[in-house]
């Protein structure tokens, strides 16, 4: 083992360029440990990007392919009827079946009229309007001023989850509510109308052709209305909202002639959020038109949060590669360099009668242990790089995933009483980088590899090495 | 005495302008156990090469090297360098970042020099050929030329080899360190049965040799010197 000795006795002579190996080494190792690390912060953002966004999974129509759908049909058939695709509940029960959903639910909305109640704020609004308002709907038609929304459960809605919603008496719409025209209501509507659980009121559509009467099982309070939504007309006042079962809808949109139960939406609840992709493929191979409706398993806001982070673990993988690579290079040929500069002292060992591997094998031996002193030092220093290096990056990654915000922003503006299942969340603009032993493992292995493709490529000249042409030559 | 080192039919020749220049030819010559030998000879007459195929750094481009009746080929030069046959070279190829004795002790483990007290044996050999331990501990660029020159001397006979060759081993030294070594040869191919064979221009070297070859016409010529 005389070459180890020797390869010690190297390294410590031969301080200047040990220190500048030892200095490449340093910088390969601190870069490759953050951009390690950077890949570590963007596996768990994405873990807590899927639990802020929770397990559940929309099936929607997707409003970019209805678009091309309808303006299809247009283009086809200028004077024909438009058809609006349909999602029934019972081609969204094919779904619920899937061995990764716990729960799920269906919703239906629309707006509607106060028929023997007086909705909050009702007084104030216009008594109608004339005209021909949609497509399917004509003649005279009133301006709503009832929210109605249908579901299968109340309880797994976002306002009930998130504590908006309170029932106060009374019992939530379940399951086993379905075919029951059963409602919930705000407590300030109650209070107007001194309506009580048990209690029945009517609603009836726009066109006022249809109606259906709801018996109220449950009062809620809604605790996110403020003065500004207090003042707001009946249409748009959460109180006017109204929980119903989606199937007591179907009285008041005539529809009892179609199939089945139409819904807007069909929101699955998985068991873990690793399971939303195999969720989605499985349901791929239902009938449902994928063509027209979509999964959503908050796709936008996920990559909303995640994006500024996924492209810093995009970026820092790039790193790792170009550092790895431009490493290699560069301590290949500092190497190189110094086989060449040490030719004679290699040849001196051979003429002894030192084999050529013992030889390749001091050289590895010496990179090794600056390489292993870098290494240990860059664990120390790698998390203080890690985080600024991330800091830095993600920086950027932020200021221009609002850049492209701002670009892209349009003008909206939602009811206080509408669907409040969709969330709204900011990008993850912090991370706290810390090193893993998994990276630290990580790291050993690939500078390891650096470490031996950079000696044992340009060592292998030695194997071409003949003593008397050093010695003899030098003479 | 013994035979250890053979030249057989031995052929050394390299081309230059489409032009064969031929060193060494059919060379029959022995070396025996017990002698101390030079080679004498002018400046490119084929000395070094000589030196080089006993010592195997070199294969001959005919003929045979023979150690001990064996074909140092079949041995393997490197086998038959880190076993066989110790080298002195004139520039002492001495590794430079090791101290005298760093780099005697390193050929005494390439070589697999059974000893235990490796560091002891070496400090003995080099207080041999006249450095004292503070010397041995010095980095060998911080030696003079006859001071390294003796590490090499020390490296050589570390190796506890029969056959010891050497290219102007007394070149860089002065009159009195070089009858010394010259003395060490004698006394290690009279009292150890050792073959020394020296490389040299010395007269002075060649007189206290056993034999005296010349390199004439391409081979290799025994002749007796006169000696005082």
């Amino acid at each position: 083992m005389n070459f180890i000795k020797r390869a010690f006795l190297s390294v410590k002579a031969r301080k200047g360029k040990s220190l500048i190996l030892f200095i490449v080494f340093l910088v390969v190792s601190n870069l490759v440990l953050a951009g390690f690390a950077i890949q570590n912060v963007s596996q768990k953002a994405n873990d807590h990007a899927r639990q802020t966004l929770g397990v559940d999974v929309s099936l929607r129509m997707d409003e970019e392919k209805l678009m091309e759908n309808v303006a299809r049909q247009r283009q086809e058939n200028p004077n024909g009827k438009i058809q609006h695709p349909e999602l029934f509940a019972e081609e969204a029960d094919q779904l619920a079946k899937s061995p990764y959903v716990i729960d799920y639910n269906y919703l239906k909305s629309d707006m509607l009229l106060a028929d023997d109640y007086t909705p909050i704020n009702g007084d104030k609004d216009e008594d109608g309007v004339s005209g021909a308002v949609g497509g399917n709907h004509s003649g005279n038609m009133k301006m709503p001023n009832t929210f109605i929304q249908g579901v299968r459960s109340s309880d797994l809605l976002q306002e009930f989850t998130d504590g908006t919603n309170e029932i106060i008496d009374g019992r939530s719409i379940a399951s086993e509510d379905t075919n029951k025209k059963v409602a919930l209501i705000e407590k300030r509507l109650a209070e107007q109308n001194e309506l009580q659980v048990g209690d029945k009121l009517k609603i009836k559509s726009t066109d006022e052709t249809s109606d259906v009467e709801l018996e109220i099982i449950g009062i809620y309070k809604n605790s996110g209305i403020t003065d500004f939504e207090g003042n707001l007309p009946a249409m748009m006042h959460p109180s006017n909202k109204i929980y119903t079962t989606y199937d007591a809808t179907k009285v008041i949109y005539e529809e009892s002639d179609k199939k089945g139960v139409s819904i807007n939406e069909a929101i699955y609840y998985l068991n873990d959020p690793e399971n939303i992709q195999d969720f989605k493929a499985d349901a791929k191979k239902s009938n449902i038109d994928f063509n027209l409706f979509k999964l959503d398993a908050h796709d936008a806001l996920y990559q909303k949060m995640v994006g500024p982070i996924e492209n810093i673990a995009a970026t820092s993988k790039i790193i790792v590669y170009l550092v790895s690579v431009a490493g290699s290079i560069i301590l290949g040929l500092i190497i190189m360099l110094t086989i060449k500069e040490r030719r004679k002292e290699l040849g001196i060992l051979l003429a002894i009668g030192e084999k050529k591997r013992k030889l390749i094998g001091q050289l590895l031996v010496e990179v090794l242990c600056i390489a292993v002193l870098a290494f240990g030092i860059s664990i120390i220093t790698g998390k203080t790089v890690s985080q600024k290096m991330g800091d830095s990056l993600l920086q950027q990654e932020v200021i221009a995933a609002e850049d492209q915000k701002e670009e892209s922003n349009t003008l909206g503006f939602s009811f206080g009483m509408m669907n409040k299942q969709e969330k709204d969340v900011e990008p993850i603009d912090n991370i706290d980088v810390s090193i893993s032993s998994q990276d630290v493992l990580n790291l050993g292995g690939l500078g390891l590899l650096i470490a031996i493709l950079s000696t044992l490529l340009p060592a292998l000249s030695i194997l071409r090495l003949n003593p008397k042409e050093i010695l003899l030559k030098d003479e | 005495m013994d035979t250890i080192l053979q030249f057989k039919n031995l052929f050394y020749y390299y081309h230059s302008n489409n032009k064969k220049n031929t060193l060494l030819e059919n060379v029959n010559f022995t070396f025996e156990t017990g002698c101390f030998y030079s080679i004498l000879g002018p400046s490119g007459s084929g000395k070094t090469t000589a030196l080089s195929l006993a010592s195997g750094l070199d294969n001959p481009k005919e003929g045979h090297v023979l150690y001990k009746g064996k074909d140092i080929r079949k041995i393997g030069l490197a086998k038959y360098r880190n076993k066989y046959v110790s080298i002195i070279f004139q520039s002492y190829n001495l590794i430079t970042y090791m101290t005298a004795l760093q780099n005697v002790v390193t050929a005494m483990e390439i070589t697999g020099v059974t000893i235990n007290d490796k560091k002891g044996r070496a400090l003995e050999l080099l207080e041999m050929v006249g450095l004292s331990e503070i010397e041995a501990k010095r980095k060998v660029l911080q030696l003079s030329g006859g001071q390294q020159q003796r590490v090499a001397i020390a490296r050589a006979l570390s190796c506890e080899v029969d056959l010891l060759i050497a290219d102007e081993p007394t070149g860089n030294l002065d009159e009195n360190t070089s009858d010394e070594i010259v003395k060490l040869f004698k006394k290690l191919a009279h009292k150890e049965n050792k073959c020394i064979i020296v490389v040299t221009h010395s007269q002075e070297v060649a007189k206290q040799s056993d034999k005296v070859v010349y390199l004439e016409k391409q081979n290799l010529v025994c002749k007796n010197l006169k000696k005082n």
